[in-house]
């Protein structure tokens, strides 16, 4: 059986998406019907490291060059002939590896 | 980690305040804000894969070459480009993998002064740079309001494909072959046609990219015949090659002074001009160019080692001196025959008297490695690395090469100062 990757959508070439890549698990239920926010990112205007607030956590990290780019692709079945589509590339992540820092606030107002 | 509040649109003054309270300065930080989310759930994308890539796959993709994945339900699937084969593993991660499509990277999310100010002169921006120092220490209102873009996380993802580079999977070739050998016109109505593959047949179902697929058509003497590829009957090939041969006596040429013209037009009744032209491809070489006529010659190797697998074709043990006798007189005149031409079809058992030899060939052993050795070891307890080596050759790798593979699976000792190997259990 062959599976055939079928040409990409746009004529511009293939789009590059990114990975944040993040520690632990960070999944939305399958139920949950609306957009759901994760958290905000910010970059420093000095050295260009990413920031990501989540929850009551302030994440540091860093924006790397993947060691190996990645494929996004994408199965389909097309008159029931499984087909597959390079969606994307990857060739860079946000890693956010270190540990969360919290948010200590007296402030009563909730994030 | 929780997710938080669902709904409406987050403001300005939304992730100001997280800001604030995660005590962080508004003015380090550069003006876009990206708030990432999971869409809504018609949006989101459960289809997707994340594969590792090399630089090869990647420019196929980027040129728009194809790529394919390749394997019936009862094979390991394998990625094929044009020109290489790649395994495929699912390879787990512990960490969760984000994927956003067009986020913002630091140089694109503006106030990095290379990109706001790339218009303006040196001076400026250094002058610009003071200005935002300045901000630092007083954290005011009056600054633009803070521009916000939602990004969507299409998934999330915990697991990709890992793609090696391997050998390709071949062995399946002659087996998709066998039953539809070619042995001549006369004899094509025995032919079930159902089982013919023409090529697009053959490449969609075997493991290996189209120049490895090319590359063992021609090793194991494929040929195309209306449209399908067929292997040719040894009894045919013998045949065919021996008409070839016989034109060398008859016509009084110098061994190196074969005509391809005349060849294939004294043959061309008895067999059909695929079939020739193909075969004077397997088993000649260029020669000489005289006067504008190139004259080809005989691989004798070739020719002399498939004339010895006709000799050993009958089952059982051969007087080696008789043999060696017989083989000799049935290749053409001018060509030698030498014992080392039979590594890989047959073995020579010098310990007995009278020696003798007998055929044993490489495509006829089991397939499985372990299998395999079991047989070598029981039909001879002792190899040399020389003897061994075309019957394993197969096996051998990049990394794993023959020596390793009996490092592996054999057990080495010395015989009368020669290294030797055998079984590593008594069986």
């Amino acid at each position: 059986m062959v599976v055939f990757f079928s040409k990409s959508e746009t004529e511009s070439g293939v789009p590059e998406w990114a990975i944040v890549e993040v520690q632990g698990l960070i999944q939305i239920k399958k139920d949950q019907s609306g957009p759901t926010v994760v958290g905000d990112l910010h970059f420093f205007n000095r050295n260009k490291h990413p920031v990501l607030i989540l929850g009551h956590h302030v994440l540091n990290g860093k924006e790397m060059k993947l060691e190996q780019p990645m494929a996004v692709i994408e199965k389909n079945e097309i008159n029931g002939k499984v087909e597959y589509a390079v969606k994307a590339v990857v060739k860079k992540k946000l890693l956010f590896k270190s540990r969360p820092k919290p948010i200590i606030s007296n402030v009563a107002d909730r994030i | 980690m929780p997710s938080k509040r669902e709904g409406k649109e987050r403001t300005p003054e939304d992730v100001r305040k997280v800001i604030k309270t995660a005590k962080l300065h508004e003015s380090e930080l550069t003006e876009i804000t990206q708030i990432l989310r999971f869409p809504e759930a018609s949006q989101r994308n459960n289809n997707l894969r994340l594969m590792l890539l090399d630089n090869n796959i990647l420019k196929d993709i980027e040129e728009g070459n194809p790529i394919v994945f390749k394997g019936d339900p009862d094979e390991n699937v394998v990625l094929c480009t044009d020109n290489k084969t790649y395994d495929v593993k699912e390879a787990e991660t512990s960490n969760s993998f984000l994927l956003v499509p067009n986020l913002l990277f630091a140089a694109s999310t503006g106030l990095d002064e290379t990109i706001a100010n790339n218009s303006m002169e040196d001076s400026d921006s250094s002058f610009e740079r003071s200005n935002t120092s300045l901000n630092i220490s007083n954290d005011s209102d009056d600054k633009p309001p803070r521009k916000i873009v939602n990004k969507d996380i299409v998934n999330t993802f915990f697991t990709y494909y890992e793609l090696k580079p391997c050998k390709p999977r071949l062995s399946k070739l002659s087996k998709l072959l066998e039953s539809t050998t070619f042995q001549g016109l006369e004899l094509e109505y025995k032919i079930d046609k159902s089982k013919l593959l023409d090529y697009k047949a053959i490449l969609h179902k075997v493991q290996a990219s189209r120049v490895e697929l090319d590359e063992e058509l021609t090793n194991i003497q494929a040929i195309e015949v209306d449209g399908h590829y067929r292997l040719l009957e040894f009894d045919y090939e013998f045949r065919v090659l021996s008409y070839m041969l016989d034109l060398i006596e008859e016509n009084s040429w110098p061994l190196d002074r074969v005509s391809k013209e005349v060849t294939l037009d004294s043959l061309k009744d008895l067999a059909p001009m695929c079939v020739l032209e193909a075969m004077f491809g397997f088993y000649t070489l260029k020669s000489a160019e005289e006067m504008g006529v190139q004259y080809y010659r005989y691989k004798e190797d070739k020719v002399c080692r498939f004339l010895a697998r006709v000799l050993l074709r009958s089952a059982g043990r051969f007087n080696l001196f008789e043999f060696m006798q017989a083989w000799s007189d049935s290749v053409p005149e001018g060509m030698t025959t030498n014992e080392s031409l039979l590594s890989g079809i047959a073995l020579i058992d010098k310990n007995v008297t009278p020696q003798v030899i007998w055929g044993f060939s490489e495509n006829e052993l089991p397939e499985d490695i372990n299998e395999r050795f079991r047989i070598l070891f029981h039909t001879k307890p002792k190899w040399t690395v020389d003897e061994i080596s075309p019957y394993i050759q197969s096996y051998a790798t990049e990394k794993l090469n023959v020596n390793a593979l009996l490092t592996k699976h054999a057990r080495a000792s010395t015989q009368d100062g020669v290294r030797v190997f055998s079984a590593k259990h008594m069986n």
